[in-house]
Formats: C-alpha cells, structure tokens, sequence
C-alpha cells in the first residue's frame, strides 16, 4: 500500500509498504477513504517531538471502510463505515472505564518511556511517535486499528465523509477545551489560535452558551474563519500591548476562560517568545510556550485555562505567580475522544453542528507530501488539509 | 531515552554529597521493589499468578515454565544467541489469594528470591500487586544475561513484564507494533 511516512525534520514522503495485518484479536483493518493532516503533526514535522523513527507511517485523522476484523472483535463489522479516534484505548482498565480513554494504561507497548518523562504514561496514539506506542498511522491505504470496537464510531453510511472525519480529532478537542471552561450564562472565553482546533472551539464554546468569543492571532485568514462563526478577533500585531486589549474589551474584567489552542509553537513577537525560539533553535528548552503565558495573564480572577495545545516538555518562564494570586484552574490534556465521538455524531446528524467549514484544501494521497509543506509554509489560508486515500 | 533532561549549561550542576563512593561488588545483591494495580479480584490475579505455566504469555522471552510439583518449578529463558538459561525455583509462602514467597533451588545457575502480595485494591479498583525481589548472582549474572538478551537493564525489563502482566489480564491480549508496515525495516524502539 502506499502511506505517508515521516523521514526525518521536514521530509515527509509517499512510500510503498505491506499492507497491515491483525497483530492482535482485538484488531480490525480498515480501508482508508479520507485521512486529514492535523495542526499537532507539523510539530512532528518541524522536528520538536522526539522518538519518532524514519519511515515511521504518520497521520491521526482518519476514517474508512472495515476490511478485516480480529477474533474478538464484537461491535464492528466487515463493511462498516468507521471514524478512528486519534487516541488508542483498551476500553478495561480503570481509566477507560471512568471514560478517560487518553489515559487508558494498556495500549502503549513503549510506556516505560513516557513514564520516565511524565511520572505515567497516558494511551498510545496513532502516528505520533514511538514514546506514544509507535503504532503506524491513518495517512495510509489501510490502517490497522487496535481495540477496534472501543477505537471505532460506526457511522451511517449515506453521511459524507466531510462532515464526520473531524470526530477523529479537532472536533472532540475543540468541543472538551470548551467544556472544560465550565461555561455559564454571560461567559466570555478568550481562544489563542484560530487553527482548526481553535475553530472547533469557537463553535463548541457558543454552543456550550458562552454570550462572547475573542480570538487571537496574525493570520488574516483564519481570524476571518473565526469572525464569520461569531467571534470578535485580535490580530496580535495590530495591537500594542494584547493584555490591555482584552482586558478592555472585556471591561476590566478579563475573559472568564482562556484557551489556548496553539501549543508548543506559539509564533508571538514578545520578549519571552523571542527568547524560546532562541532556546528551542539550541535546544535550551522544548517548548514555545507564549500563547499559554498571554492566556494566563490575560484570565479572570478564579477563570479557567484551558489547554487543547500540545506540549511536551519543560517549560520556561510560566507566570505561575500569576496563577497563583488569581487561584486560576487549569484544564488540559489529550482529549478522551471515545466520549465525545457519539454525542457529538448525534449533532452532526441532528444538523446542529457541521464541522467541514475549516476545510479549504482537498488533496490526492500523491499530493500528500506537498501538502504538508503548504500546511506548514502558508498557514493564513491553509487552515485544513484533507487527503483522499482511495 | 530522556530527551527533556536540561540541557541548560549555564545551570549549575547540583554537588553529590561528600561521602565516600561504595564500593559495588558484581555479586552484591539487588532489592528491587514494583507495584501496580490490576483490575481483577485478588482471587482472580492469585489463581492466574499461581499456575506458573501461564508466565510464558507475557514474559517476553520465557520460553516454559515446567511445574515439577506442588512447591517446585522448572524456568527456561531463551537468550538473544540462541542459547537458554535454566533454574528451579520453590515456593516458601503461600497464602491463596495474598501471598506468595519464592526463591530459587540452592545450586541454581539464576538466583531470585521475592515475595509478591496481593491486596484488594479501594472501591473495587481491582487488586495491588506488589514484587518485592531480590537476585543475586555471581559475577552479576542476571543482569549480564538481561542485558545480553534484550539490552536492557534488568529492573526495567522486570517493570515492563509487570506491565504486560496487568495488560494481559486487563485486556486478553499484549500491546504490540512488531510487525507493523513502516518505510524502513524494523524498529529498534520496539518489541
């Protein structure tokens, strides 16, 4: 089959490799219809997550039909048309059954490594390194899928693929960074990044009740994007100072909630982000943290931060002071896609939601290298990718 | 693999204490202490963790377990190099459901000796598991041996068993990538 496979720092290739195989009972093999290209795998392309291996297969985001299925799959069947979840859970332990599937203990073969970085290792991901389990991703002709009727949402056949692919991801982790501002009547969330996980939010947080959404960033293009779902947008470099900014424009207040959905490669031109990229580009510290910073300035007094962004490694210069003296609370993490994935289907169809408006480039899997450089180069009017497989 | 360990020269590296460095004999002996917590009954985890012929399904490279008798058992461990390690163990402890004590037939080639406890874990969370071993060979055997075998160092190779084991009882089966399609061939990270 053919796959994307991750080569080194900014070389993603289209390869030939075997096809996979059941390796486990609990395994199915889907055929791959369409895969898209997430925000969280330019970090693997620009370099700052390590363990990951050349020819290492990417891709978290992805959907098809079920060719195959193992000796103790149950749910699934031969012909369903399935969303994967980027997240790989066994659905027994106990994580799983309080339905924190990111944090399933079962799934990730090389666990010991992230239990040396983290203190416990959360569940493997597909395509996302070999500390995360080192499992062959969905930007593939097929995928082999692991606990199959737990890491699978069958979905009704005559929907396109469009609309449901993005439950495999953003559209879960923008919808549990809203929820996880605890939103009340009147509330204004304040998002760093309007990428496309940013734009889920968006969407979740008005839908979740929020009366205001300030966005931040430079791109004009998806500081359109997010204007055109109701937001109220900053571009960061037409303002002089960006905590002033939102702090009058939520009335001296400062926004209930803040999220940031921009991670470990914020793009600010402040002081401290000047020096992370120094750091980083000398591998003084692992993270670009400045988006994160803002957001916990710039929050209420007893607010919520809230992080859909991915991070990695040691921070520096975090205003923890800051946090303190507001006795912020924080919310992050992977998100536990498997508990979102029905109900937010169930809008989907009920039309409430439909989550396709952040596409704007469609691709062929040959033009999947390329589109991970334009992903990359040109990030105003390229907000997200999706890749036909077949 | 610690890819976040600082890197920052400029810090200052903290002074060990000042005291004067062990001396570690090869044969000296090493306590290695794990726990984890199964979500199984006591008696569920006990009944599995008694029948050593089971061992085999989620230690890697342990080719049988013979149960010889009540109290005495046979280990074959396969190394990288084709050759095979063999010792006898006996059972000194047993209290079903709680406890079990082991250590290896006086003359063994692979000396180990431990004690496991099984405890009901809060809330119906399952069952804690503790190890608490020792092994103690001449010239550091095991630890040779392990490293020859997986080129690991034996206490993680003991805690990714205890991992598997938890896996393999949660679950019904054990995490795997080995033989996945990659663009290269093989994967050093991974087994």
């Amino acid at each position: 089959m053919r796959a994307l496979c991750w080569q080194g720092k900014h070389d993603v290739a289209l390869k030939n490799v075997k096809d996979p195989s059941l390796l486990n009972m609990h395994d199915a093999i889907i055929k791959v219809t369409t895969a898209a290209i997430c925000g969280s795998d330019l970090h693997l392309y620009d370099g700052y997550i390590p363990t990951m291996e050349k020819g290492d297969i990417l891709g978290h985001e992805t959907m098809g039909e079920v060719v195959e299925v193992g000796s103790a799959v149950k749910k699934i069947k031969v012909g369903d048309k399935v969303v994967i979840p980027f997240d790989i859970a066994c659905g027994s332990c106990q994580f799983c059954l309080e339905q924190e599937f990111s944090a399933c203990d079962n799934t990730n073969p090389n666990s010991h490594m992230a239990d040396k970085l983290y203190g416990y290792s959360g569940s493997a991901l597909f395509g996302y390194s070999h500390m995360f389990g080192g499992y062959a991703g969905g930007q593939a002709e097929f995928l082999r899928v692991p606990f199959a009727d737990t890491n699978s949402l069958i979905v009704p056949k005559d929907i396109s693929d469009e609309k449901v692919l993005f439950l495999s991801d953003i559209l879960p982790t923008g919808y549990m960074a809203a929820e996880n501002c605890h939103i009340k009547p009147g509330d204004t969330v304040a998002i760093w990044g309007a990428g496309a996980v940013g734009q889920m939010a968006i969407r979740s947080a008005f839908l979740l009740g929020a009366e205001r959404v300030l966005v931040i960033d430079h791109y004009e293009g998806r500081l359109q994007m997010a204007a055109e779902s109701g937001a109220e947008v900053i571009d960061f470099e037409d303002v002089e100072g960006i905590l002033d900014e939102i702090k009058y424009r939520t009335g001296g207040r400062g926004p209930d909630a803040c999220i940031d959905a921009v991670g470990m490669e914020a793009h600010g031109h402040t002081v401290t982000a000047n020096l992370d990229r120094v750091k980083a580009a000398v591998m003084l510290a692992t993270d670009r943290p400045d988006a994160l910073r803002q957001a916990i300035q710039a929050c209420k007094k007893g607010g919520t931060v809230s992080v859909p962004g991915v991070y990695g490694g040691v921070l520096d210069k975090i205003p923890f002071g800051a946090a303190f003296a507001k006795g912020l609370t924080f919310k992050m993490g992977q998100t536990h896609t498997q508990r979102y994935m029905q109900p937010l289907l169930d809008r989907i169809v009920a039309g409430e939601l439909d989550p396709s408006f952040v596409i704007t480039h469609r691709v062929r899997i040959d033009s999947g290298p390329d589109a991970y450089k334009t992903f990359s180069d040109k990030k105003s009017e390229c907000i997200k990718v999706i890749i036909q497989m077949h | 693999m610690d890819p976040f360990v600082s890197t920052n020269k400029d810090e200052v590296q903290p002074q060990p204490p000042l005291r004067e460095k062990v001396e570690k004999k090869p044969d000296e002996e090493l306590k290695s202490r794990h726990a984890v917590t199964i979500r199984k009954s006591p008696s569920e985890v006990y009944t599995f963790f008694r029948d050593f012929k089971n061992f085999p399904l989620f230690i890697q490279n342990l080719i049988q377990v013979q149960v010889l008798s009540e109290h005495r058992s046979h280990w074959i461990l396969q190394l990288k190099n084709e050759a095979t390690v063999e010792w006898d163990i006996e059972i000194i402890q047993e209290i079903p459901d709680q406890l079990l004590a082991w250590r290896s037939v006086e003359g063994s080639e692979v000396e180990t000796a431990g004690t496991i406890r099984f405890e009901k874990a809060p809330a119906n969370r399952g069952t804690v598991v503790r190890l608490a071993m020792d092994y103690s060979l001449p010239g550091g055997k095991l630890t040779e041996l392990t490293l020859l075998f997986t080129g690991e160092p034996p206490e993680l190779v003991i805690m990714k068993n205890i991992k598997r084991l938890k896996a393999y009882l949660e679950t019904g089966e054990l995490p795997t990538i080995e033989g996945q399609p990659s663009s290269t061939s093989g994967s050093s990270l991974t087994h």
